[in-house]
């Protein structure tokens, strides 16, 4: 069942909450934007939705089998080549279509490249066609477009907005709002008693 | 799994991958053993074996630190946990691929070295065998420790303190193997229980490495 429902989740970072009684339900065609300043507790949620965090309280029930998710850190093996990187990940999600991947990322200039060897953007771009070709319809995204060019943008969040249409589930933070069609906006509040710069982002290096 | 094996051994031997490392490790350390521990022919020809194993071990362990730190730090793992492999599994084709990658080679190279110090074959032979039955304990061992250390900085240095203790008996099997074959006695008893830690390590270990792997990402 293509579903997340998540019911006061609260998580707490060394003791001191992060995240605080999010409640959401989220179904077939849903697409939900996270925003809020740095340390409100966006890739907290996004990593809880994904079952990669701990739940302090609350209940979240998200198929882990369904979901594809990618974080800050893109995933990719440096000293492999944007070919052989495509190569691992749709192995291990089973599925063939290397080529069809590359496409609309524009990746077949760069394919035989090192990953080591791309800017930022580019390894994202790998990143999120990984991501968006595993044929698994829940797509948490935590900042996908960081680093992205317009372009790159522009793909992303057309391919976001199909995935919805057939039927998955799309989360995706943001700084702001970034304007997907057909979503709905969840805003997090910085916690009281938790400075705004006490934290890079949402989520402290996992530690 | 079989994917994860692959890229495993293809990440072992491309640049920074550290397959020609531990090779050019177990050498010097070999030779530094060696030469510091005797000047006579014959006592050296009585520890040379424990002596080759102590350096196989530091270089397995060596070639170990990063085998989870590395896809941590660059996400991978947090999206593999995600996969449809079990963390077992992961676990599991980790140690094989590091076993394959690393450990094999150092068990060719022991006995080579082993036959340049002059030691009859006989003894090179069962040196090769003994380590190919007693490695895979090491490279299982490592791997849970190196799971324990992957979120620690330096945890490379943490990890020969927690993982050795736990080589100690392999080390004991391993070196008796070579010194019943040079004794003229049998050998099937220390490789028979050589061959049983790694049975038992093989088949447990990967399931508490997952463990320690699916605490340390939440």
């Amino acid at each position: 069942m293509t579903e997340i429902v998540a019911e006061n989740l609260t998580c707490q970072r060394n003791g001191r909450p992060v995240l605080s009684e999010v409640s959401l339900r989220l179904g077939p065609g849903d697409c939900l934007e996270v925003v809020g300043p740095n340390g409100a507790g966006k890739s907290t949620l996004i990593r809880a939705l994904a079952g990669l965090g701990r739940v302090a309280r609350g209940v979240l029930r998200a198929p882990q089998d369904r979901i594809s998710y990618l974080g800050h850190r893109n995933g990719l093996k440096p000293q492999l080549s944007v070919d052989e990187n495509l190569d691992f990940w749709m192995r291990l999600s089973s599925v063939a279509g290397v080529a069809r991947a590359k496409d609309p990322f524009g990746l077949d200039r760069i394919a035989g490249m090192l990953v080591r060897d791309l800017s930022e953007g580019q390894a994202r771009r790998v990143a999120l066609a990984t991501v968006m070709f595993s044929e698994r319809p829940i797509w948490l995204l935590d900042e996908p477009f960081a680093s992205l060019d317009k372009n790159g943008r522009d793909v992303a969040t057309s391919m976001i907005a199909e995935n919805c249409r057939a039927g998955g589930i799309s989360v995706v933070t943001a700084h702001q709002g970034i304007g997907l069609p057909n979503s709905r906006l969840l805003e997090l509040p910085i916690l009281r008693g938790l400075p705004s710069h006490d934290h890079a982002d949402g989520a402290a290096p996992a530690a | 799994m079989s994917t994860i094996f692959i890229r495993d051994i293809r990440l072992a031997f491309r640049s920074g991958g550290g397959f020609g490392l531990s090779l050019a490790f177990f050498a010097i350390a070999a030779c530094l053993l060696t030469l510091g521990r005797s000047y006579a022919v014959s006592d050296m020809a009585a520890s040379a074996p424990g002596l080759f194993w102590i350096s196989v071990l530091f270089a397995c362990l060596l070639s170990l630190d990063r085998v989870f730190q590395s896809d941590f730090e660059d996400g991978t793992l947090e999206r593999l946990a995600l996969s449809d492999v079990p963390m077992e599994g992961l676990a599991a084709a980790k140690i094989a691929a590091n076993w394959f990658a690393t450990a094999v080679p150092l068990c060719v190279a022991a006995p080579v070295a082993s036959a340049l110090f002059g030691f009859p074959p006989l003894i090179s032979w069962w040196l090769f065998a003994s380590m190919l039955i007693g490695t895979p304990t090491v490279c299982a061992v490592g791997a849970f420790g190196a799971a324990a250390t992957m979120s620690v900085k330096r945890g490379g240095l943490l990890l020969p303190v927690l993982a050795l203790p736990f080589c100690i008996p392999t080390l004991i099997f391993g070196t008796s193997v070579t010194e019943s074959a040079a004794g003229g006695d049998p050998v099937a008893q220390p490789l028979l229980a050589l061959a049983g830690i790694s049975l038992a390590a093989t088949a447990l270990i990967p399931f508490a490495t997952a463990r320690l792997l699916q605490y340390n990402l939440a």
